[in-house]
């Protein structure tokens, strides 16, 4: 007997009544599949190497569709899927009765998905049978096949081949009318090494033409098709494949390629003569002598039907078959990868004048080849893959084994090998392994340059990766470099209107504007834009995808009118192409608040923030990561308020979700805990926002790359704790280096080294160095206004501070307008209510006092204090010092009795929260004590006087 | 115990082991797809996640023999299927990135504690309830499953035996003895889970010294 673990209770087997029953009821219950975009799933229907297929209800209709979708899904490199999606419009322009119809082209989560006909049928030989296993009658049968033939010749006249034909894609319905599926679909194969294995891939196989077995894919063309259609043909009339493919892969390869069909009418001793020569004619191993068009077919077919003579003649096997042994030769292995790699291309369009020019057709099917076999190795890399190796399985292992089996297996087509080391160097980029990435990038880019030269367009493509990798390792100029010679290159065999100079344009944007060139940037995205808009319908996510690149250009250079029009007509766009939820809109509304609330514009950001949000919990729910994000956003906008209670706790609501999901280890985490910290910081709790600063930055080095901004955000902040403690002379060295960091990385002038400047600025100013305190502030001030001219929050705090070091030295009068344009700026970018905004009047207020102009003083430190009672809790010592000091310019102003509960209240609140030692306080008290001694009640004075410290 | 094969997961963790791989991806994929769909994961965002999570399985598995503090198998999985999860929507948008090759799924750190959610400990008991009735449905004889099959569907015991023309007393029996059968394989099974974190504790004790800086 098992000893019962603990759980065991749980599954209620001990229990008297029959709730086990209802368990495993409810276990047992179908998995509800819910919604894909708009269609409600109804059933997994098949589950391929290439995607996997739905059964689904079409909304409003209630028809029922087929809806297929990659089976790597989101994990699809972006060029599989812009070439997934050009197929699927290829696809979708055949309108044929018997070709399953394409409704629409859908995008899920910026994933393509393809909605199409329902077919209710019975794959074509299984109905070329009754139930019994008798044929149907053969005229019956014909005129199906020919049905399918016409079909095949529609597609084949606009260029477009099938590559797949096998009786799963051929349904006949309930009328008897075929369907013909899967055009252009078959493409992407994700476990194609496993099934070798397994054969499950013999059912393809078994239709597949002996061209397609050699990776020689410029024989591949409409006679391909037609030999397959050739074996459904025998299949249909004789109830068998015409070689037995059995369970050994080779042994199949060996049969298709060599062995010599039964004929049919030993199977199906009906069948006459004619009938059998034009079966066997589409299955010559040699394309030269099979039809060479359906339409040749179908019209021998015609002629049978009416008796007449037929054109076929029969076959030399015997003479083939040395011929084809002959010409098989080179690593088996590799011929069964490019079996699958090609044959998993259902679709090529291709011009037929081509097919004359062989040298020209040889090197663009070359290059195919290697395409096929470069994405076939990301699918792979990106689904499940586990019986790849043998030996050890981790993803770099996986890798490494790839790159060996390219040199071994691969080592006589170098063009593949030069492909397969090009796409593990994507790979190990993406995985930021970047020497290992580097290495295969570089071998690829040796083997390229040996094979087609410097001016190719792999060689181009090789230049790009490698420029892009340099970009992650944050080399800009390196990267720079190589992408823009890889740019040249595909300019001059491509032209300027292609998707591959887009993207190349569209990198090379996005690297200058990390290495702070916005306005070099500029150009780049907008070429790219420009490409993409032509090439791509409208509404693509790589359209949108560069509109806010270039928006983040606007908001950079300062351009805010620009760059908000920018995201706000992303948005439009996503939204009139999506009219209902979707998280495109979400994403884009979240982004166009986001930059809102970075500008200002609290009051328009919230609305927009507010529904991303709830957008984001109609579609996914409350325990979902994505509002974790939406969390995150409304903290920052808590914090940009001055609500840092409230902004601390959604922070750490956001904080509590995403270590839910990611555990502790994580980048995202970092970002989160430097906010939460700067929050805590503003609440002047030091010494708990520098552990959860240390923290972040004890997890920075671990996880980023030591260029990485997130660093110098965590170690400004903690030197930002440092200056609050007082400790100005370790937060000055610190802010040195950091400066010095985000120059050499960005440049003279950029946000970040503003921002160093100015803190660097005020740590010299607590320490008296007000010669380069000034001359730092000044910088700071003057750099910020040009770089962060988005950023009215940014120039009010910078000119505040310059103008504290003006008022040090005593420049009374140009400290002014600093001041005012700060408060200005606060006002109409925080609001009339904020603590910042309350700063700037207090600041104004202090500057007056000291000029004497005590009317105007007054003022300003009215309206602060009143402010502050609103917004500060009571008893609050920045309301305190306020209140004290309105109160004193009263005195001065000769209004004792209205001064001195001011200057009561003032004191003793100081007094309560910071002690009667604080300067505050003790400044508070020489002020009540001058009022008393204004007033001429020296008795009042004398009783507060031996509080003084200093009398 | 009445499992004659080693345990699937240490088969797992054996990288010779050539199918153990396509069995262990048959016998979660429903339990990681169901998982997510509570989740409110959309179908094909549920099929993305189960192929990050066999990724970041066949990577770490092998593995495991290095790694401290390992968990239980059931959290160390449910680990893996959220950081996946998360994975999937950390990626902005799904297709507004700006890496345009693929994108790896790593494995969380085990951190050696259990806690999981309501859901998935749900989902985790009905993992076992369908494992060990597919089991049943395989050794027992066809005709006291379909009498089963009645009890489940919510006949009466009265009318199952009216069905099949048996004694009510043969019908509760036949209930009796699934029932039994259930207990005792899920009990199996999950005793069979515990040896996985059970046999990686043992291999630790034996290395951990020597590993501890690995972790």
């Amino acid at each position: 007997m098992v000893k019962l673990n603990p759980e065991m209770a749980d599954f209620l087997l001990d229990r008297a009544d029959d709730s086990w029953l209802s368990q495993l009821r409810d276990a047992e219950a179908p998995l509800v599949l819910g919604q894909l975009g708009r269609f409600e799933l109804l059933a997994e229907i098949n589950r391929g190497g290439q995607g996997i297929v739905y059964r689904a209800r079409q909304p409003g209709t209630g028809r029922d569709v087929a809806i297929k979708r990659l089976l790597a899904g989101s994990l699809t490199s972006q060029q599989a899927r812009l070439r997934f999606e050009r197929e699927i419009e290829v696809a979708a322009q055949l309108k044929h009765p018997n070709i399953v119809t394409v409704f629409s082209r859908e995008d899920v989560d910026g994933q393509p998905l393809l909605a199409m006909e329902w077919i209710e049928g019975q794959p074509i030989t299984r109905w070329a049978h009754t139930d019994t296993g008798t044929p149907r009658a053969l005229r019956d049968q014909l005129e199906v096949f020919l049905r399918v033939c016409t079909a095949l010749e529609h597609a084949h006249q606009r260029g477009v081949l099938h590559r797949d034909i096998k009786p799963g894609n051929i349904l006949v319905d309930r009328e008897d009318q075929p369907h013909v599926l899967d055009f252009g679909l078959a493409r992407l194969i994700s476990e194609p090494v496993l099934q070798t294995l397994t054969m499950q891939f013999a059912g393809t196989l078994a239709y597949a033409a002996p061209e397609q077995l050699h990776g020689q894919p410029e024989k591949i063309d409409t006679r391909s098709d037609l030999y397959s259609l050739g074996i459904v043909l025998y299949e249909m009339l004789t109830g068998q494949l015409p070689y037995p493919v059995g369970t050994n892969l080779t042994e199949a390869v060996t049969r298709i390629e060599q062995a010599q069909p039964l004929s049919p009418s030993r199977l199906r001793p009906e069948l006459d003569r004619e009938l059998e020569l034009i079966v066997l004619k589409c299955l010559d191993k040699e394309p030269s002598r099979r039809y060479q068009s359906v339409t040749d077919l179908a019209d021998d077919i015609r002629r049978y039907l009416r008796g007449e003579a037929i054109q076929a003649h029969p076959p030399t096997l015997t003479y083939q078959l040395g011929k084809l042994a002959r010409r098989h030769r080179g690593p088996f292995i590799s011929a069964i990868l490019l079996f699958i790699v090609v044959a998993g291309f259902s679709i090529i369009t291709f011009s037929l004048w081509q097919l004359s020019d062989r040298a020209r057709q040889n090197e663009t099917q070359a290059r195919q080849v290697a395409q096929h076999i470069s994405d076939f190795l990301q699918e792979m890399l990106a689904s499940i893959n586990p019986d790849i190796g043998g030996t050890d399985i981790t993803v770099r292992e996986v890798l490494d084994q790839a790159a060996s089996d390219a040199t071994t297996q691969l080592q006589d087509f170098p063009e593949v090998e030069a492909a397969v080391r090009q796409t593990m160097g994507e790979a190990y980029t993406a995985l930021s392994l970047y020497p290992e990435a580097d290495e295969q990038l570089q071998r690829a880019l040796t083997l390229r340059q040996q094979l087609f030269g410097v001016h190719h367009i792999d060689t181009a493509a090789t230049q790009a990766a490698i420029g892009y990798l340099r970009g992650h390792q944050a080399e800009y100029p390196e990267a720079e470099q190589l992408l823009r010679t890889a740019l040249q290159i595909q300019i001059d065999l491509l032209g300027a209107q292609h998707l591959t100079v887009a993207k190349s344009h569209y990198i090379l944007g996005q690297i200058l504007q990390a290495a702070g060139r916005y306005n070099e940037a500029k150009p780049e995205l907008d070429s790219a834009l420009q490409i993409r808009q032509q090439l791509l319908p409208a509404g693509s996510p790589e359209i949108s995808q560069i509109m806010n690149d270039l928006a983040s250009y606007y908001a950079n250079t300062g351009q805010i009118a620009e760059a908000e029009n920018l995201y706000r007509q992303t948005l439009e766009l996503l939204r009139t192409a999506h009219p209902q939820d979707h998280p495109d809109v979400e994403n884009a509304l979240s982004k166009l608040g986001n930059f809102l609330l970075g500008s200002g514009k609290l009051d328009e950001a919230e609305p927009l923030l507010s529904e991303a949000q709830s957008m984001g919990l109609r579609l996914w729910g409350e325990d979902h990561i994505r509002i974790a994000g939406h969390l995150e956003e409304q903290a920052r906008l808590q914090r940009v308020r001055g609500h840092d209670a409230e902004a601390e706790t959604l922070y750490r609501q956001a904080l509590a979700m995403m270590i839910d999901f990611a555990g502790e280890n994580h980048s995202s985490i970092v970002e989160l805990k430097i906010n939460l910290a700067e929050t805590i910081y503003a609440q002047n709790r030091l010494d708990e926002a520098q552990t959860l600063l240390e923290e972040s930055l004890l997890l920075s080095t671990q996880l980023l790359s030591p260029n990485h901004q997130m660093l110098n955000i965590a170690r400004n902040n903690l030197a930002a704790i440092l200056y609050g403690k007082g400790e100005y002379a370790s937060a000055e060295t610190v802010f040195r280096d950091i400066l010095a960091a985000e120059i050499t990385q960005y440049g003279p002038s950029s946000p970040a080294a503003a921002s160093a400047l100015n803190n660097l600025g005020m740590t010299l100013l607590n320490q008296g160095e007000l010669i380069e305190a000034r001359q730092r502030l000044e910088v700071a001030v003057q750099m910020t206004r040009s770089v962060e001219a988005d950023n009215p929050q940014s120039i009010a705090t910078r000119e505040a501070n310059l103008a504290k070091v003006l008022i040090a030295q005593g420049e009374l009068n140009a400290a002014e307008p600093l001041l005012t344009e700060a408060l200005t700026l606060r006002q109409q970018s925080l609001g009339e209510q904020h603590p910042q905004t309350a700063q700037s009047l207090f600041a104004l207020g202090d500057l007056f006092e000291k000029q004497e102009r005590w009317a105007e003083a007054e003022t300003r430190y009215r309206e602060c204090w009143q402010m502050r009672q609103l917004l500060q809790p009571a008893g609050h010592w920045t309301t305190a010092a306020t209140a004290s000091a309105l109160g004193n310019t009263l005195t001065h102003q000769q209004r004792y009795t209205d001064a001195e509960p001011l200057l009561l209240d003032g004191f003793n609140q100081l007094r309560e929260a910071k002690g009667v030692e604080d300067t505050q306080t003790q400044t508070a008290l020489q002020r009540l004590i001058a009022l008393y001694e204004a007033w001429n009640q020296p008795a009042q004075a004398d009783q507060y006087r031996p509080l003084l410290i200093n009398p | 115990m009445d499992t004659t094969q080693p345990s699937l997961l240490l088969r797992v963790c054996d990288p010779a082991d050539q199918t153990a791989w396509r069995e262990f991806d048959t016998r979660y994929r429903d339990l990681i797809l169901r998982y997510c769909r509570r989740l409110n994961l959309q179908a094909t965002d549920a099929e993305d996640v189960r192929q990050m999570v066999m990724l970041s399985l066949t990577k770490a598995l092998p593995h495991f023999e290095y790694s401290p503090q390992v968990g239980r198998f059931r959290s160390y999985l449910y680990k893996t299927i959220r950081n996946a999860v998360f994975q999937l929507y950390r990626r902005p948008n799904h297709a507004d990135q700006t890496l345009d090759t693929v994108v790896l799924a790593t494995v969380p750190h085990a951190d050696g504690s259990n806690e999981t959610d309501a859901a998935w400990e749900q989902e985790w008991i009905h993992h076992h309830y369908r494992l060990a009735m597919s089991t049943v449905r395989q050794t027992y004889e066809a005709r006291s499953v379909q009498v089963f099959d009645r009890l489940l569907a919510g006949d009466t015991v009265a009318v199952v035996a009216d069905t099949f023309q048996l004694s009510t007393q043969a019908v509760h029996k036949i209930k009796q003895r699934i029932r039994d059968r259930l207990k005792e394989l899920i009990a199996a099974q999950i005793a069979e889970e515990d040896l996985w974190s059970h046999s990686i504790t043992g291999v630790l004790s034996a290395h951990g010294q020597a590993e501890s800086g690995n972790g």
